[in-house]
């Protein structure tokens, strides 16, 4: 114990400036957004005190509450009571003090570590005409309060100082300061004596944070002292006489009222401490404004749709301008690589590995690189201006409409970027029906892997039309996952939505420097990506191509040509019934930027060259069977493991992999089959 | 008493019922939502309503704005003791 690394949790509201806290301290640079929910991974750092003593910090997703009815809620408590981290430091939002309050309050009663508060925002506070006597805060919640700006900096070092103090002290779990009334803490006492007894309860939760939550008649605590052989019998029956005997006093449900009990105490701390010196709230402020326009009935759609179409407009115009700069450069580079081995008398062999292999297959996915920066780039602007938020309020209709919730639609958004992040962000979706759904349809919005497949295909063979064919590619990925979470939605989750409740954070001009950052860090996953799966990806099809050795590189003799050769014949329905198509595909599922890559490495050429040779090989009614086969057909493998993880159920991802399978396959053939039926073939 | 979507924006109003599975009153509560608290209407126009509870903003969907009962009759509830 002593050896270990103290660990430090970081909690606090969505929107409370806690991730910005978390860089601070850490130096570790992560996003920053707007949409409640998005620190859903476990995030950690190390960072150094006042007294040099290294430390890691945890940072527990943004909570308004402990009572574990969302998963972010029940990952923060479980993480408390398991851990048991000696210290929490609790981020507010003052400005917004009166609800930020509430948690820190909550994690007195849960009474498993000892707290310091962070009052973040004092500039706003200040601006809203707030003056807050810390220090006497302070004294009555008996726990240390260090005022902060940390999008500026200020305070952090204080804190750190403070959090080393803290620390050294090792004392007892910071004591609630609230107290419930005589009826109520009595009813709670009784509570407590009866959890005691019962000796075959499981110890999981303090005795009075129990009690209290029982009162509440909280079900999962309920199920806790309810469950096999009841082994909390007397608990139970104690809590139902009680429970009757003090609702009858009160006059109405004790849950509400123990709640109104905290924010009363709130508000009494508000008095005493906090001097307001004009009341802003009157005012109608600028962000209820813009609010007025965007969520407007008429507008708010027409508006979200139009900046929908500006992201695709910047993701395609904008990036594609760069595109044909990498393009030309890769091209270059392995004409330049091959003739300097030529030159240098190396082996043949090498020659191809390092142009056909390597540069060509890597090349031919990096070039996407611009498109996929762009299209990041608009969706951090959104989530940092704080308009995804209101995105999902306007979204709402149309998203119940198709069986999904509101927020729904902001996964749905990030899984054009890449399904993974789109997928661990239906974290926020409170009902795990709405997140299955969710999870289940995600990967049919075209991801940014999907991209590089359609401008390949659609410039090589409609190039005319470019545009059209990609953007009615995007759609009909659209139109499935409706159609899909409908049919889902009646087949296995029957029931009402739940409801879309949201705070929205007032608008904000984002940082460049950190919206910069955001879109450079997802974009580095792509090409980390590029440098890992997909790099390992084309050497392997390189080897497989070249091997038994003797054979003509990438000729049906060759092992990849013999493998896709077997796999031809299933998609031969489908118009391209041949073994290059059909070996993409196969690797596809590795990343589906692969199918490029593997084009290029099997087809001998980069970039530059490889529509001319999938002109060839393609009409365009076989392309654009083979773009809907790549769009639909099983999630890549990092989403299918977070499927896996995020679905905790192998059955849902068996599903998600098997109805996508057919559902590619199926289509590919239909379009192929129809078309040719109308003369198109 | 009626449905906090028939309110008018502008409007202060106090929450009189929440009607809903234990799930989302418990969260509504953790945002400052709960019978007895006054709030004020920033937005509704047909769509969502967005809310003023304790100095933040809460949007809330349409479906669950007919499900939340306002009055305005100002007189707060009778409190414990």
């Amino acid at each position: 114990m002593s050896n270990r690394v103290p660990i430090i949790a970081l909690a606090g509201n969505p929107n409370s400036g806690k991730t910005t806290v978390f860089n601070a301290l850490t130096g570790a640079r992560q996003k920053v957004g707007n949409w409640p929910g998005v620190t859903v991974e476990r995030k950690e750092g190390k960072t150094r005190l006042g007294d040099g003593k290294e430390v890691t910090i945890v940072d527990l997703p943004g909570i308004y509450s402990l009572t574990a009815n969302s998963i972010d809620e029940r990952i923060a408590r479980d993480f408390l009571l398991k851990e048991r981290p000696s210290l929490v430091a609790v981020v507010l939002d003052v400005s917004n003090f009166e609800r930020n309050l509430y948690l820190p309050l909550q994690l007195m009663e849960l009474g498993v570590s000892r707290l310091v508060l962070v009052f973040n925002m004092m500039d706003e506070a200040r601006a809203k005409g707030m003056d807050i006597d810390t220090e006497g805060l302070s004294r009555v919640l008996g726990v240390p309060i260090i005022p902060t700006v940390a999008t500026k900096g200020i305070g952090i070092e204080k804190l750190k100082e403070v959090l080393a103090l803290e620390l050294a002290k090792k004392g007892e779990p910071s004591p609630c300061p609230l107290r419930y009334g005589e009826k109520v803490e009595g009813a709670i006492m009784a509570l407590e004596k009866a959890i005691k007894e019962a000796k075959s309860l499981p110890q999981r939760y303090p005795t009075r944070w129990l009690a209290i939550k029982l009162l509440e008649g909280d079900q999962e605590y309920l199920a806790h002292i309810s469950g096999t052989n009841s082994p909390g019998e007397g608990v139970l029956s104690r809590l139902t006489l009680l429970q009757e005997e003090l609702e009858q006093e009160i006059g109405y449900d004790l849950e509400t009222a123990l709640v109104e009990k905290r924010f009363g105490y709130i508000k009494g701390l508000m008095g005493e401490f906090v001097k307001r010196r004009w009341d802003l709230d009157q005012r109608l402020s600028l962000s209820d404004k813009i609010d007025r326009i965007v969520t407007n009935r008429f507008l708010g759609l027409p508006i979200f749709l139009f900046l929908m179409w500006l992201t695709f407009k910047l993701t395609f115009d904008v990036g594609g301008i760069f595109l044909d700069y990498i393009d030309s450069f890769f091209g270059l580079l392995g004409d330049k690589v091959a003739l300097l081995i030529q030159t240098t008398h190396g082996p043949a062999w090498l020659a191809s590995l390092l142009q056909d292999g390597i540069i060509g297959g890597v090349g031919s996915v990096l070039v996407f690189l611009p498109n996929i920066f762009f299209l990041f780039l608009a969706i951090s602007i959104m989530e940092e201006t704080g308009y995804m938020a209101r995105g999902a309020f306007v979204m709402d209709r149309l998203m119940h409409a198709m069986g999904l919730h509101g927020k729904s639609f902001i996964p749905m958004v990030l899984g054009f970027g890449c399904n993974v992040p789109a997928i661990m962000a239906t974290r926020t979706l409170e009902n795990p029906k709405d997140r299955i759904i969710t999870i289940l349809v995600n990967p049919l919005m075209s991801c940014s892997a999907r991209l590089p497949i359609y401008v390949l295909f659609a410039g090589a063979l409609f190039s005319a039309h470019q545009g059209t064919v990609i953007f009615s590619l995007y759609l009909l990925g659209v139109v499935l996952a409706i159609a899909l979470a409908r049919l889902f939605k009646t087949l296995f989750f029957k029931g009402e939505p739940s409801p879309l409740v949201m705070e929205l954070p007032p608008y904000r001009m984002p940082t460049w420097k950190s919206v910069l950052f955001n879109t450079w860090h997802r974009s580095m996953i792509f090409v980390k990506k590029a440098g890992t799966i997909i790099f390992g990806t084309v050497v392997l099809i390189w080897f497989l191509a070249s091997f038994p050795l003797g054979v003509e590189y990438a000729s049906q003799h060759s092992i990849v040509g013999r493998l896709g050769t077997l796999l031809a014949p299933i998609f031969k329905p489908a118009g391209f019934g041949f073994w290059q198509a059909a070996v993409a595909l196969f690797f596809g599922i590795l990343a589906k930027e692969v199918v490029v890559g593997t084009l290029g490495t099997l087809y001998g050429t980069e970039e530059e060259k490889l529509g001319a040779m999938v002109a060839q090989h393609f009409s365009p009614l076989t392309a654009y069977a083979f773009m809907v086969m790549s769009l639909v057909y099983i999630p890549c493998i990092a989403t299918i493991g977070v499927i896996k993880r995020e679905t905790n159920s192998w059955k849902w991802t068996g599903f998600a992999v098997g109805y996508s399978l057919f559902l590619g396959w199926l289509l590919a053939v239909l379009i192929y089959q129809g078309g040719r039926l109308l003369g198109l073939g | 008493m009626w449905p906090l979507a028939m309110c008018q924006q502008g409007e202060r109003v106090v929450i009189k019922e929440i009607a809903g599975g234990m799930g989302i009153k418990r969260r509504l509560e953790a945002m400052g939502l709960y019978p007895g608290e006054e709030v004020e209407v920033v937005l509704a126009n047909g769509g969502p309503v967005i809310l003023s509870v304790k100095g933040s903003r809460v949007g809330i969907g349409r479906g669950m704005a007919f499900k939340i009962f306002v009055s305005n009759n100002g007189m707060k509830r009778r409190k414990e003791e």
